[in-house]
């Protein structure tokens, strides 16, 4: 019977269906988690639902991940975000030792073995620097679309160093380097090296191993990918949809319960 | 609004006048040697009744009162008869009855920074608030926590008491040895001058014997805790440090810890009697954990995941047997071969030996906001129990202020920590 797997972050949530041989995904959903994660939850799986053409009762499964997983009423197992994402990149690549994630709260790397079982793993401290709503909070602040993040960032090479660790002092700085007048390209730049800085030294405390693959929404953004990729000096392979890796990871999780 | 902010200022001073008097606590005593407080175990009472006997004795006696800081050596203090108090102690008491935040804000509103550890902070903040017996010295040694010397350097200037300080080297040399003795002398006669007391020989010799005592009592303890089927877990020990931290040198401390040792003997039989099943995963927590209230307690939490903190370093016997015809030299070595002091080496190896004498599946390391000597060694744990193929959780926390403390943060590292040792 089908599986599925929900990650319910504090930005976005994701369901994934997988097919009743357990090997192709049939339906993906991302939606904004909003301020009512059980709205979310519910609208996220009737999507699901909707996009694969099962009832409810049809899935054998369900797992759930996310920080919002403690609040999901109707599945049968909870996962960590990283034992999901670990698990669901492993899937799309056996050969991947190490993942990064880089979600709406919080960012993580996280060591694969051989067989794909997580080995180790390190979580940002708590603030939410370098993660998505860091991004997001950027963005507001220079009244930029995150989907032309990349674009602008590539219209220059000269950036403007943000030297705030935290979110608020780092947007209050943003302001202020749009009021001098800096423009929002350099500035971009400088958000999206602040957020490579974090990963990076996050990654270097645990150590890269082996093939890097990115997954989570900061993942798609490929300026923040390259700036990674140059500063550690590794190849870094991202998903074709890097922000369901981890309910893709759950729904696996479910298949083989 | 007036009338509700005098009865909340009323309450307060009321409050305070009856935590400060001896006859509180003499009360709460009899509460508890009467049953009224129920505890699982007839050491944590015996525990509980010492405790409050002292901060009585503390208050009664307040012109023969030394306050001490939490790795000064207790045994010259019981020997010289004069009552103690321990400022890290007090915050951690503070904390577990779910008072630190007005302690805290007291010395953050005096310039008292949320950098400096929570545990100094949250004991200066309950001395300008004068909820503490005043000291006739501090007395403050420099060995594992170098923040200390600092607050009783500042406490001592604020009440305008002598501060003796006894300088701890990082060798384990015989100068090293001579250095540490010297001074316990010098110290011993500042204190009988401070509070005309004479220390007479014997009594000296008396307490370091309580000392072994208790070193023996707390051997046979960690012994039984290595037992899979111990339910004695770091949640239950963390009161007991208070007898590590200020009961070396007095005759109960090896009263508690035999009591103790003989009910988890009865436990451990009693639960291999009913084949009760060990916890799942064994873990060793490095530091110490959270002392603050909480729906939420970490170590409750792993509890209930089915694992287990089955013991915490600060138990850990790390010293040799003391020799009461060599009080001093017995004192000074115990200071000088502290394994969290010195080269971080040290503390590997005594990671290492609590690991395979527990059989732990992980360990946790909580790295408390402010305190350097704990945090500074982590790149080297992480490295050792890496390359000894040993499990690491590492946790950023406070001990005391629970301001910062968000669990589902927690949650998600100590869950993702239990799926991988599965």
């Amino acid at each position: 019977m089908p599986v599925a797997g929900m990650d319910i972050g504090s930005l976005s949530t994701e369901v994934v269906i997988l097919d009743q041989e357990h090997k192709h995904i049939i339906a993906a959903v991302i939606l904004p988690t909003g301020a009512s994660s059980k709205t979310a939850i519910n609208r996220a799986m009737e999507e699901a639902l909707r996009q694969s053409g099962l009832s409810f009762a049809q899935l054998e499964r369900i797992v759930a991940t996310g920080y919002g997983r403690v609040s999901v009423p109707f599945i049968h197992e909870k996962v960590t975000e990283i034992t999901c994402h670990g698990r669901g990149a492993y899937h799309l690549d056996p050969s991947v030792r190490t993942v990064i994630d880089i979600g709406g709260q919080d960012s993580k790397v996280i060591c694969l073995n051989a067989q794909g079982k997580v080995v180790d793993f390190l979580m940002n401290e708590k603030c939410a620097a370098g993660t998505g709503r860091f991004l997001e909070v950027m963005c507001q602040a220079l009244e930029v679309d995150l989907n032309d993040f990349s674009r602008l960032a590539a219209q220059t090479n000269k950036t403007v160093p943000i030297s705030s660790m935290c979110t608020v002092f780092a947007e209050s700085e943003v302001v202020s380097l749009i009021a001098e007048g800096y423009p929002r390209e350099q500035i971009i730049r400088g958000i999206i090296a602040s957020i490579v800085e974090r990963t990076e030294l996050m990654a270097n405390r645990i150590g890269i191993v082996g093939k890097v693959m990115m997954t989570g929404g900061v993942a798609k953004n490929r300026a923040v990918v390259e700036a990674l990729q140059e500063k550690l000096g590794v190849k870094i392979i991202v998903p074709q949809e890097p922000q369901v890796v981890g309910a893709l990871g759950a729904a696996l999780l479910a298949a083989e319960m | 609004m007036v009338m509700d902010g005098l009865k909340a200022k009323t309450l307060y001073s009321l409050g305070r006048q009856l935590l400060r008097h001896p006859f509180f606590y003499f009360l709460c005593q009899q509460a508890i040697r009467h049953g009224l407080v129920k505890y699982p175990y007839a050491a944590r009472r015996m525990l509980i009744d010492y405790g409050l006997g002292q901060i009585k004795e503390a208050f009664q006696h307040s012109d023969k009162l030394v306050w001490s800081s939490a790795f000064f050596p207790t045994e010259i203090l019981y020997a010289l008869g004069v009552t103690h108090f321990s400022p890290e102690v007090a915050s951690a008491v503070t904390a577990s009855l779910g008072f630190q935040e007005q302690f805290l804000a007291a010395a953050e509103s005096r310039w008292w920074g949320r950098d400096n550890c929570s545990f100094h902070r949250c004991a200066m903040g309950g001395a300008f608030l004068n909820f503490f017996p005043q000291a006739k010295a501090f007395c403050a040694s420099t060995h594992l926590c170098d923040g200390a010397v600092l607050l009783f350097n500042n406490l001592a200037a604020r009440y305008r008491r002598p501060f003796l300080l006894l300088d701890t080297p990082l060798k384990q040399d015989r100068g090293a040895l001579n250095y540490v003795i010297q001074q316990l002398r010098s110290i011993i006669a500042s204190l009988e001058e401070y509070s005309g007391k004479k220390m007479q020989a014997h009594r000296l010799e008396e307490a370091v014997a309580h000392a072994e005592a208790a070193r023996q009592a707390l051997v046979e303890v960690n012994r039984l805790r290595r037992e899979p089927l111990s339910p004695f877990s770091t949640r239950d020990a963390v009161a007991f440090l208070y007898l590590y931290f200020n009961g070396l040198g007095s005759p109960v401390t090896p009263r508690i810890y035999h009591t103790l040792a003989e009910e988890l003997q009865e436990k451990i039989n009693a639960a291999a009697e009913a084949s009760l099943r060990p916890p799942r995963i064994r873990l060793l927590w490095l530091h110490i954990p959270p002392l603050y209230r909480s729906n939420n307690n970490m170590l409750a939490y792993l509890e209930a995941k089915g694992a287990r903190a089955v013991f915490e370093e600060f138990s850990h016997v790390y010293w040799e047997p003391m020799d009461p015809a060599r009080p001093l030299e017995s004192i000074a070595r115990r200071m000088l071969s502290h394994f969290i002091y010195g080269p971080v080496e040290r503390r590997l190896k005594a990671i290492k030996r609590m690991v395979e004498d527990l059989k732990v599946d992980g360990v946790i390391h909580f790295s408390h906001w402010g305190c350097r000597q704990n945090c500074g060694s982590v790149k080297a744990i992480r490295d050792y129990l890496k390359q000894e193929d040993i499990p690491l959780l590492l946790l950023d926390g406070d001990c005391i202020d629970s301001r910062n403390y968000a669990f589902g943060q927690v949650q998600t590292r100590i869950d993702g920590f239990l799926e991988m040792l599965a």
